[in-house]
């Protein structure tokens, strides 16, 4: 039964059917099903298949904001009854820099790490360097996604990695960045470890910098 | 010597003409897309400089108008933030950069506070009335009016996330806000057309291109639809420059003449051709970076492939797949334009 209910999350989270995902996820918690496997068995598989389905032309911008919206509303409410016992879960912090307030790029990126099992801390857009850094160390994060659309703040990439650098944190995080204001010349140029050019590939870069091990 | 087209910007007028009733002309039209980062740019002063002083603004876009053959309109706007900011909604203004919109409508009960405003005086609506008064007081013709189409305004009213989110979880609530927008639009229009007349409309509407056909269905195309239908035009134009690849048989029946269309990169001119060609003029679709960073060579053979693809039968303006990028060079704006001289006769 609990496996029945963990397949119903799976589809109605695929069929991008809101409000029936969350019916789903409420009913599978009321009949005990273990929180952290509806997020590993139905929502990052979901989101795995919407990404694949993107990828072959089946679903679109719209249908990947939904889904990573959908995801952002559910994990709270399943991580809310979970006690984390001895799984590791690899942590990334993602957010758009300062000045920028533009986040499309960046919420999707957020639901494809999900997809991919890390542990997202989304700090939001138009975010100093600072509380990149901040959040980094508090959770020690492996990966810190930075997204950015106007070229004119390129700069700010540069300035978190300065920021992680005099924080003595750059040797322990693998920096992603991304959006249209960055080039993969200028991501190499200022230290970056990645440049994405789209939020999936984006995800799935955060797995292969973490040496090929599918987090937990 | 220094070179210039071998046709006159009436001729390239003519063209453009016959193309949207999709017809030969003698020659492939160019229309240069640009905005004011462009004018800027090419005149050395900041975007905000532009935004922020008419004068500043005229002698700008006069200045890249001569630069570049008076093959460029003039028009005064304030970029994708005129409506919002006639609504409310808080504008950011970077220094070099075109104005950004902060979401005004956080909450789903904000939409149903949302109140038409009187176009003639709100905020920037206002401002851009009294740019174009300005323009045409130096005897300046403005050749069409502009607004965000109903999804991209949506989009911004409420954030772009928020608003497509709301397509999935809560359609009613998306199509209240659309309507809305719609409403806005066709008044807004309608205020322009005291100043400037019946001249032909532009809707902007990007975001259209994240909806799947199904989406783009319900919640854009009725909503184009009635716009254009209420401007009928031979000229009227949707600048819409996302992929659309998956939506290209819609786009033909949004009451558009002129589709001009997303980069080369994304999507084929030739199969858009093959697909939709008879049905809606095409505007584009050079790879807009490559006037910034490509050569002249470059662009040659990028024109080229696109006019080979794209002309046949007529009904084809060559452009840019979206806007021409600030700091595009001018050997290669040249390139572009001496392409339709060289591959675009009919």
């Amino acid at each position: 039964m609990i496996q029945k209910e963990i397949e119903r999350v799976k589809n109605s989270i695929v069929e991008l059917n809101i409000k029936k995902a969350k019916k789903m996820v409420t009913n599978a918690l009321k009949i005990g099903t273990p929180p952290y496997e509806i997020i590993t068995k139905a929502i990052s598989p979901a989101l795995r298949e919407i990404g694949e389905k993107y990828e072959c032309g089946e679903l679109f911008i719209a249908d990947l904001i939904a889904s990573g919206s959908l995801a952002k509303e559910l994990l709270p409410v399943i991580l809310h009854n979970i006690e984390r016992k001895a799984e590791k879960v690899d942590k990334a912090v993602i957010g758009t820099v300062k000045g920028d307030i533009h986040d499309i790029g960046k919420n999707i990126f957020g639901s494809f790490l999900i997809a991919y099992g890390f542990e997202v801390y989304d700090l939001g857009v138009d975010v100093p360097a600072k509380e990149f850094v901040n959040k980094v160390k508090e959770v020690n994060a492996k990966i810190l996604g930075l997204s950015v659309l106007l070229t004119s703040l390129t700069p700010e990439l540069k300035n978190v990695i300065d920021e992680l650098k005099r924080a003595n944190l750059r040797g322990r995080v693998k920096v992603i960045v991304g959006g249209r204001g960055v080039t993969k010349k200028y991501a190499k140029q200022i230290g970056a470890d990645a440049y994405a050019e789209e939020a999936l590939e984006g995800a799935k870069l955060a797995v292969r910098l973490l040496g090929n091990q599918s987090p937990k | 010597m220094t070179w210039k087209p071998g046709f006159t910007p009436e001729e390239n007028a003519e063209w453009y003409a016959q193309a949207a009733r999709l017809k030969e002309p003698e020659q492939v039209p160019v229309m240069l897309l640009t905005c004011n980062d462009f004018a800027s740019a090419q005149y050395n002063i900041t975007e905000y400089e532009c935004y922020a002083d008419v004068k500043k603004m005229y002698e700008a876009q006069e200045h890249a108008y001569n630069k570049f053959y008076k093959l460029l309109a003039f028009y005064p706007d304030f970029g994708p933030a005129t409506l919002p900011a006639s609504l409310g909604a808080k504008i950011i203004w970077p220094k070099d950069e075109c104005p950004w919109v902060l979401p005004l409508l956080k909450k789903q009960d904000d939409v149903d506070k949302l109140e038409m405003p009187d176009f003639h005086f709100a905020s920037l609506s206002g401002q851009t009335l009294a740019y174009m008064k300005y323009f045409q007081s130096r005897g300046r013709t403005i050749p069409y009016m502009i607004v965000n189409g109903p999804v991209d305004n949506s989009g911004l009213l409420r954030g772009i996330s928020q608003f497509m989110t709301d397509v999935y979880e809560n359609p009613d609530l998306a199509h209240k806000l659309l309507k809305f927008c719609t409403e806005a639009a066709i008044e807004h229009l309608r205020v322009m057309e005291e100043v400037v007349g019946k001249v032909p409309i532009v809707i902007g509407d990007d975001t259209t291109g994240y909806l799947a056909p199904d989406k783009f269905k319900k919640f854009a195309l009725p909503y184009i639809q009635e716009i254009f239908i209420k401007f009928e035009r031979p000229l009227n134009l949707l600048h819409s420059d996302s992929n659309q690849m998956h939506n290209l048989e819609l786009i033909a029946q949004t009451g558009a003449k002129i589709w001009h269309m997303g980069p080369s990169d994304q999507m084929d001119i030739g199969e858009v051709k093959r697909r939709i060609g008879k049905k809606i003029c095409l505007m584009g679709n050079l790879y807009p970076r490559l006037l910034a960073e490509g050569t002249s060579r470059t662009v040659e053979k990028g024109c080229k492939e696109i006019i080979e693809k794209a002309a046949l039968g007529g009904g084809f303006v060559l452009s840019t797949g979206g806007v021409i990028p600030k700091r595009s060079r001018r050997e290669n704006i040249n390139a572009m334009i001496r392409a339709t001289e060289k591959y675009g006769k009919y």
